[in-house]
């Protein structure tokens, strides 16, 4: 999978633009954003990593006008992020946030899925089967009648995001929206938002701890107290090994693996390798002993 | 604090349209002072389980005994106060039920009203944020004003307050980022190791259950289907994958290897163990155990 994804090199029309950004919450001393500049290609899969409280999901919040720039312009999609913009825009970038336990305003599961729809005025008769397409699509559909309430988490969160499967944007926005997840759940959730990205040619931002899902993306964003660090492919960003840990993220475990093999004097590249590369390389490694 | 479930089972919503069944015929023992991890899909009923350990539920069948209080369908909830003193439960998403003015108050509230003084809750509240790294200067902030990751130490520090022999945590660090993750277990482990707390830890992240953890139970619709030690569990891939659970990163990656010829003595279960044997089995030219 690592062949066939297209790397943040080809360069796509970015479909967000963010241009100077600096938002500060009046509580608070420091701004957190502070001269934020980056464009995210068209179609492509950008993870956004930085540890809890970096900043990472008031860019989300920005961009989607739920916290106003200070400082700075954005455009989504085109359309500048401004008052006159801002409905256009969220039918455009839908966004599923961390946590659904506050979002759920529907009686059954599918009831909350088809709120957004209802909201966008789409007739009961296509209403139906989008709403069950999107509960398919989450592996929700024999939850359809349950009230939401008596849900797990992780099965909560499946839902939350079916509701944005339902509106059919043009970006979705995962603002750690599998941090919940078990992880068979979040290989399928990922799995489902990558088949969707392909099938309706989706722009992907996902803000995110986990290092293996944003290994899998085409570019990655550090962000780290308000400024951004580093962006680059996942190779670039991953193999700056120990430095990930000073931004609060952890060593992806192949760079670890790496690092505790090389100290013990077995030969390996220095740069970052995938765990099928890292595998390769121990078998060379051994098959030539 | 021993804990014994009983043939326990318990039915959500029972008597409606809506009932299911939250516990099947669970029977288990929890050990004075172990650190214990229960794993299992979604919706497998760990999170039902967990209540039942400090009473928060009642079995609908069958008895559980915290200590020595015996707990069956007919307890009445009154007197259960010092039972939850000595339980701490933890919930997923802690953070969510702070309510205080400041950081101070909220944690003090537990021990308050569990019928210490203003002064030895206040006491007792400091000693617990400090146990979980909450600065002074944040004691008279409200909590509302924290980062994520500060404001669920807070709410950790609320239930560490109350003194607890066992510490009962529903995904303690789902959420947070790898730092906040490593530091929060890192203090789980400390008190269990100086203190003798007991813990119960229910997790996805199998690094976490391997790297802490003494015992595990593995839960799977509503029903106890295994337990063991770590390596006892995931000794067996194939059945995990079967129960729709995953095995280490260490494991994983290893099984990788000895699927491509590279011949490993033991499944490793953490990346040291893994890095140690791939160590033995390359024997590269001036290599030392590390």
């Amino acid at each position: 999978m690592y062949n066939e994804r297209k790397r943040g090199n080809d360069v796509e029309e970015p479909i967000i633009t963010i241009d100077h950004l600096t938002v500060k919450y009046a509580e608070q001393q420091h701004p957190a954003l502070d001269d934020i500049s980056l464009t995210v290609p068209a179609h492509s899969w950008t993870a956004i990593i930085g540890h809890n409280g970096s900043g990472k999901s008031t860019m989300i919040k920005a961009l989607t006008g739920l916290v106003t720039a200070d400082a700075g312009t954005m455009t989504v999609a085109g359309m500048p992020v401004d008052e006159a913009h801002i409905w256009d825009i969220r039918r455009k970038m839908g966004v599923v946030f961390q946590n659904p336990e506050n979002q759920f305003v529907g009686s059954t599961v599918a009831d909350d899925v088809a709120f957004g729809l209802e909201n966008a005025q789409i007739p009961r008769d296509k209403m139906i089967p989008r709403v069950q397409n999107a509960l398919a699509q989450v592996g929700m559909t024999d939850f359809a009648t349950r009230e939401p309430a008596h849900l797990s988490g992780g099965q909560k969160q499946r839902v939350a995001i079916a509701g944005i499967v339902a509106l059919a944007p043009d970006i979705i926005a995962l603002d750690e929206a599998t941090s919940m997840l078990d992880p068979e759940g979040r290989v399928a959730v990922l799995q489902t938002i990558r088949n969707l990205k392909a099938q309706q040619d989706l722009t992907i931002l996902a803000v995110t701890h986990d290092l293996e899902e944003a290994a899998a993306a085409d570019n990655v964003i550090v962000i780290d107290n308000g400024h951004l660090v580093a962006s680059g492919t996942p190779p670039e960003i991953f193999a700056r090994g120990e430095k990930l840990i000073d931004m609060g993220l952890a060593v992806p475990f192949t760079e670890q693996l790496k690092t505790d093999l090389s100290n013990a004097g077995v030969p390996l590249p220095a740069h970052y390798l995938t765990e099928e590369e890292m595998a390769e390389q121990i078998w060379k490694l051994y098959s030539t002993m | 604090m021993e804990i014994v479930l009983d043939h326990v089972s318990y039915t959500y919503q029972a008597g409606t349209p809506f009932a299911g069944d939250g516990l099947r015929d669970v029977s288990v023992t929890i050990p004075d002072g172990a650190y214990t991890a229960i794993i299992g899909q979604t919706g497998s009923g760990k999170s039902t389980l967990l209540q039942h350990l400090n009473a928060l539920l009642k079995p609908t069948a069958g008895t559980v005994k915290i200590g020595d209080r015996l707990i069956t369908a007919k307890t009445s909830n009154k007197n259960l106060k010092p039972l939850r003193a000595k339980v701490g439960l933890v919930f997923q998403f802690a953070e969510n039920q702070l309510f205080e003015e400041t950081v101070e108050k909220d944690v003090a509230f537990g021990p308050k009203n569990f019928g210490a003084t203003e002064e030895q809750a206040l006491t007792q509240a400091h000693h617990a944020l400090q146990l979980v790294g909450i600065d002074e200067q944040y004691y008279q902030q409200s909590p509302f004003d924290l980062s994520g990751g500060q404001m669920r130490r807070v709410a950790i520090a609320g239930v560490l307050a109350m003194e607890p022999e066992l510490l009962i945590l529903d995904e303690p660090t789902a959420g947070l980022d790898p730092k906040g993750r490593a530091e929060l277990m890192g203090l789980f482990a400390t008190l269990h190791r100086e203190q003798g707390i007991g813990i119960v830890l229910v997790t996805h992240q199998m690094e976490d259950v391997a790297n802490f953890a003494e015992r595990v139970l593995v839960m799977a619709h509503g029903q106890l289907i295994k337990q063991g030690t770590p390596a006892e569990v995931f000794a067996d891939p194939a059945w995990l994958a079967a129960q729709h659970l995953g095995l280490p990163r260490a494991a994983q990656f290893a099984r990788q290897l000895q699927a491509k010829g590279v011949p490993l003595p033991a499944v490793p279960l953490t990346e040291k163990a893994l890095a140690q044997e791939l160590i033995q089995v390359l024997h590269p030219e001036g290599g030392r155990p590390s």
